[in-house]
């Protein structure tokens, strides 16, 4: 049993290595929206967040792909990052993943719940900057720390930077691959 | 007239304990590809990187490190206070199974992190199919994003 007024003040600011307030678009696809509505003040807790982060966050939850394509093509230029759950389109979402990978913008993978890591693979975590998951609705205060210290670092995420290391565009690097 | 009367909250809450392990070749933290790990400086400055995270948000974080398996399986056995476990297995991403067990075993949640998103080489991880939360893909800071959203589902769970 989860009760999220138990969870402690943190000082989210404190962990941010600059202060640019980044605007970040939060993307829940088919079957998200309903699952978050379950979660007790989830839109309350995430405005917290991003305020504690001093960051703009915006949700754009839809049922419809196409709605969601529409939103990330409207928003690229204005963007410095996203977090994406694609809900059922986990298998299937080949044009959400191809919108995400067109932006050019660092996009982290967010799950509720991790099974939806496990057997047949998931066609976005391969192509994806980062992946939070499995931690109920604090997969997204994850994502928002991960993403949000990113872009507030020059060798990693941020905007235009130019360092050898650099991947301002969001693309995945792994090891032997 | 004031008086100090314990409560229920200051009698028996305690910091969480947060155990952060890593694995295979992590000590070599300094020295490996910076496109994957960035420019953090050594396995020391990640472990303190965490533990000054931790300490900033309430919670003790103890921090281990081997490259013998056994340690790590050790250190998970002898230690029976601990609230939560952030792990990075390494190596053992493959093939970590006793180490899988013996965080199954505790019965606390744990989150994995890797610096690289292992699934854009086709990797997956075995410790995927059994931990609670994974982070991947964010360098260092996924480990702090890993504890911050740690210690708040233990919070939820727990009571803070």
């Amino acid at each position: 049993m989860t009760d999220t007024r138990q969870v402690r003040a943190m000082d989210l600011r404190a962990l941010r290595q600059d202060d640019t307030r980044w605007r970040i678009i939060v993307l829940n696809g088919p079957n998200v929206g309903q699952a978050l509505r379950r979660i007790d003040g989830f839109d309350e807790q995430l405005a917290a967040w991003a305020d504690g982060l001093g960051v703009q966050v915006e949700q754009r939850t839809s049922n419809h792909e196409g709605r969601l394509l529409e939103a990330i093509h409207a928003t690229s230029d204005e963007t410095h990052g996203y977090l994406v759950n694609p809900g059922g389109l986990r298998m299937v979402g080949e044009s959400l993943r191809h919108a995400l990978r067109d932006a050019k913008r660092p996009h982290v993978l967010v799950h509720l719940d991790s099974d939806a890591l496990r057997g047949l693979p998931s066609i976005f975590a391969p192509s994806v900057t980062s992946i939070v998951s499995g931690l109920g609705a604090y997969s997204y205060l994850g994502a928002l720390v991960a993403l949000v210290r990113g872009l507030d670092d020059a060798t990693f995420l941020a905007p235009g930077s130019t360092d050898p290391i650099s991947r301002p565009h969001g693309a995945p690097r792994s090891l032997y691959g | 007239m004031m008086e100090a009367v314990p409560t229920m909250a200051n009698t028996t809450a305690r910091r969480h304990r947060i155990m952060l392990l890593n694995g295979l070749n992590m000590t070599n933290l300094g020295r490996r590809d910076p496109h994957i790990y960035g420019r953090i400086g050594s396995l020391a400055e990640l472990e303190e990187l965490v533990r000054a995270t931790g300490d900033g948000l309430g919670v003790d974080v103890i921090a281990v490190h081997a490259n013998d398996e056994g340690a790590l399986v050790d250190a998970i056995e002898e230690h029976d206070d601990i609230d939560g476990y952030l792990i990075n297995p390494g190596g053992l991403w493959a093939y970590g199974l006793p180490t899988r067990i013996a965080l199954s075993e505790t019965g606390r949640p744990t989150c994995e992190v890797h610096f690289a998103n292992i699934y854009a080489t086709g990797h997956e991880s075995i410790f995927t199919e059994t931990v609670r939360g994974t982070v991947m893909g964010a360098r260092e800071h996924g480990y702090v994003a890993a504890l911050v959203a740690l210690i708040a589902l233990l919070d939820a769970e727990q009571g803070g």
